[in-house]
């Protein structure tokens, strides 16, 4: 277990002079805190250019040494830095210092030329030789797996990778799993046996040749050995074509799927341009067919009017019709009486009138006399009739509902159009400056990727089989040699045997100990992640062939995207369980582990980071983990707490809080 | 032997024990003390590969030299 | 007894009115726009009466090439003797509303003000 007990820096970034944070021996937790800009991620990077002289920025790129200094002592004349990480493995105290300075002679230095580094180790006190210590930190912290112990709060989007197991990135960290993990303990092991039993089938077939009784087949087994390892290097080569292959294809995939998009995009936006087109068309359509309505329009507004006119008028035509009637009658009587007045008699018994009678009929004829003047009754029903008939032929029209409906049609088309110019303005935005060559050129380059790695898969296949047939020679030629072969040739067989059966051995070991071990990070995740998330609908991790995790809600599914947050703690839960089944143990070192976690989570994590590791340091800002928070939730686990204190822009220093 | 026992972690033991487990059950010919000495080898030498391969050559020689012996007395 | 009007015409504010009227692309032409203007006119029940200061657009021929129209009005009002002179005072009156009712209500179109109820029903 690896544990460190100090950090001393000097002249490293922004520490002017000599800083220095001690650790305690007991397990537990320190915090460093620091604003921003100050110094934590340098303090980060101390430990790393202390353990392999590397000092990395925020987007994994690496810093040159001559960055490094401090500016306030070089704007004084003192050039260079140094680190000095004290630790302590299996009872073994380790000092290792690692300085940059300045070349003899170079008054001012301007790059990584100007200096010199060197770097060297102690053991219980002795200084170790650059060999040995150089194997001695590589058994201790292999640099391919640092990043599972000092952790970039920053640097999530790593994990990501996993998921993706065909990137270059992804498998890098697989192997860095693997490797944290043992893995190529046994992986390792396969390779060395597997070399060793062919050498020694090279080795029984020399000694085959030596003998008359055996010669031919032995010259028969050199000669399948060497066809066979022309054949495993062709294989190794295809191989190695095909990684590449697929590497470029996944970078392919990846520019495709980008243009996918666009291509969508382009094929969304013409479609957008066509409904316009065929709502522009049918607007002018009803359009039309409004102006159309409307050029007699005017008729149906009258209509109602028109209607009223003529039952008004066949109401005055009845009137009249009724009185002349009346007229008629009228007349006759007068005539009738006329007749009985000029002759004396009755008009229908044709007896003589009486005097009284007759005077009676002279004042009625006065009577009638008077109302028969006026009205010129032909005259007037003529009228009448004239103008009913003209309103009877008035063209009809009853187009107002179909305007009304063809004006609401419109409306909504014209509704939509504006919508959908809305929607083609955005899509024209996204799709400005695409050029199409490019696209056909991106998917041109996927669609070949493709087949190379057919061509290359294919002529994997076929030489795996003739690599299996001619093991298959192999084993029969062996076979015969044991039947043949005398006492001459027993070593070599049973070296061959040993090889081949610790080979197999070791091969069968990678398989079994790769699933124990994914069972077990999956599990020891899982148990993490339920610690530190607050959703009570997330049953676990699912974890994958390249060790990426998945979230399992409970309903068995997988949650697909991650926010930013739960990212942040699916990481933080492989980390503890890597902590936990690797050989390797040490200590976590995080800077800003944090920033992106809401309040109930981080006090989550704090509460948990003593079971994930028995040294933990972090480096923090205030409003990213408050002190009196830590405080509360780690107690007696907080072992002490120092801050970075401001001097200058270019000045910091680390104190130690009471 | 030089290699056993002295720096070994929890890790390291489950290592082993996987494949020891595996020896006992499905390679019960195969000598335990040169797998042993073999993981160990591995373990110690896991970036340095010449090194890695050279020290398991010489213990598989060892033993066969070992054995060897052993069937002539 | 007044001569019938030959011609139709505009006052100066109803052609500003016509020419709004005709931006709003309903009518084909002006023509269409007037009688729909005498049309809603007469059926709001506005008050007809002489078209001050107007300026000849059309000829009563082009406006009215059977007669109907002049029949019509005839009908409608029988105690006129220049229905023409009725026609260009009902289209004046009618757009002179119109445009009112498109400055108190912009968003207004022609086809809300087909079929509206007449004042005086």
């Amino acid at each position: 277990m690896l544990k460190i007990r100090s950090i001393t820096v000097s002249d490293f970034g922004p520490f002017k002079g000599e800083q220095k944070i001690e650790l305690p021996k007991e397990d537990g937790v320190v915090i460093v805190y620091g604003e921003n800009m100050r110094g934590k991620t340098t303090l980060l990077n101390a430990i790393r250019y202390a353990l392999f002289g590397k000092v990395l920025t925020r987007g994994s790129g690496e810093i040159q040494l001559h960055q490094i200094g401090n500016w306030e002592s070089a704007a004084s004349g003192k050039y260079g830095f140094h680190v000095v990480l004290a630790f302590e493995q299996n009872g073994d105290a380790y000092q290792l210092t690692r300085e940059c300075r300045v070349r003899p002679g170079i008054a001012r230095p301007m790059s990584d030329v100007d200096y010199i580094e060197e770097s060297f180790l102690t053991k219980n006190g002795s200084a170790m030789g650059p060999d040995e210590a150089t194997l001695e930190l590589g058994r201790i912290m292999p640099e391919t797996v640092s990043r599972f112990f000092l952790f970039d709060g920053e640097l999530l989007q790593q994990y990501e990778e996993l998921l993706r197991s065909e990137s270059d990135m992804g498998r890098q960290i697989k192997d860095a799993i693997e490797r944290i993990l043992g893995v190529p303990v046994l992986t390792n092991g396969r390779a060395d046996l597997s070399q060793l039993h062919q050498l020694a089938q090279y080795q029984e077939a020399k000694a085959a040749q030596r003998n008359q009784k055996t010669q031919q087949l032995g010259n028969l087994h050199a000669e399948l050995l060497g066809r066979r390892e022309a054949m495993q290097q062709e294989s190794a080569r295809l191989r190695q074509d095909l990684e590449r292959l697929k590497v470029n294809k996944t970078a392919r995939e990846e520019q495709a799927k980008k243009q996918e998009q666009l291509r969508a995009l382009l094929g969304q936006r013409e479609r957008l341009q066509e409904e316009i087109s065929i709502l522009e068309a049918k607007i002018a359509e009803r359009e039309e067919r409004r102006k159309n309505l409307l050029t007699t329009a005017w008729r149906s507004i009258l209509a109602p009017k028109v209607t009223a006119l003529r039952e008004q008028i066949v109401g005055q035509l009845r009137d009249l019709r009724e009185q002349a009637t009346r007229r008629l009658v009228q007349v006759e009587t007068t005539e009738a009486i006329r007749r009985a007045l000029s002759n004396g008699n009755c008009s229908l018994c044709e007896q003589p009138l009486a005097e009284h009678t007759k005077q009676r009929l002279k004042e009625r004829l006065v009577e009638l006399g008077s109302r028969a003047q006026g009205t010129d009754f032909d005259g007037e029903i003529h009228k009448l009739e004239t103008r009913i008939s003209h309103l009877r032929q008035q063209k009809t029209d009853n187009s107002i509902a179909v305007l009304r409906e063809i004006s609401i049609a419109i409306d909504d088309f014209r509704v939509t159009k504006t919508t959908t110019e809305d929607r083609l303005r955005d899509l024209k935005e996204q799709t400005e400056g695409l050029d199409e060559s490019e696209l056909r050129r991106i998917y041109g380059e996927y669609e070949k990727a493709v087949q190379e790695i057919a061509i290359v898969e294919k002529g994997l296949k076929a030489q795996d089989d003739a690599l299996a047939t001619i093991n298959t020679d192999i084993i029969r030629i062996e076979t015969e040699l044991v039947k043949k072969g005398g006492s001459d040739l027993q070593k070599e067989r049973k070296r061959r045997e040993m090889s081949e059966g610790l080979r197999n051995l070791f091969d069968e070991g990678v398989k079994v100990y790769r699933d124990k071990l994914k069972a077990k990070v999956e599990k020891d995740a899982t148990e993490l992640f339920l610690q530190l998330t607050s959703e009570p609908d997330y049953a676990g991790l699912s974890i994958n062939n390249s060790y990426g995790l998945t979230i399992v809600h409970k309903d068995g599914n997988s949650i697909p995207v991650r926010s930013a947050g739960a990212e942040h703690v699916v990481a933080l839960s492989l980390m503890g369980s890597l902590q936990k089944n690797a050989p390797l143990r040490g200590p976590i070192i995080m800077d800003s582990p944090f920033g992106r976690l809401d309040s109930v989570h981080t006090r989550k994590v704090i509460h948990t980071l003593p079971s994930m590791a028995s040294q933990v340091l972090l480096f923090v800002y205030e409003s990213e983990l408050e002190p009196k928070l830590a405080r509360n939730e780690l107690k007696g686990g907080l072992r002490s707490e120092y801050r970075i204190v401001r001097h200058s822009a270019r000045f910091s220093s680390v104190e130690k809080a009471v | 032997m030089p290699y056993l026992g002295t720096r070994k972690t929890e890790g390291h033991m489950d290592i082993l024990s996987t494949i020891l487990e595996l020896r006992q059950t499905r390679h019960p010919s195969l000598p335990a003390e040169l797998v042993k000495e073999i993981v160990s080898i591995e373990t110690d030498f896991a970036e340095d590969r010449a090194e890695g391969f050279k020290r398991v050559n010489q213990a598989l020689e060892r033993y066969l030299n070992t054995s060897a012996g052993n069937d002539q007395c | 007894m007044t001569e019938d009007k030959k011609t139709i015409g505009l006052t100066a504010e109803n052609r500003s009115v016509m020419e709004r009227i005709m931006d709003k692309g309903f009518f084909r032409d002006q023509k269409d726009a007037a009688m729909f203007a005498m049309a809603y006119a007469i059926r709001q029940g506005l008050p007809g009466g002489n078209a001050e200061g107007t300026n000849t657009i059309w000829n009563v021929g082009s406006l009215d090439p059977d007669g109907e129209i002049r029949l019509l009005i005839g009908n409608l009002f029988p105690d006129t003797s220049t229905p023409y002179r009725v026609v260009e005072s009902f289209v004046n009156a009618g757009l002179l509303q119109i445009g009112f009712r498109m400055d108190k209500e912009p968003g207004i179109e022609i086809t809300d003000l087909l079929g509206e109820a007449a004042l005086t029903e």
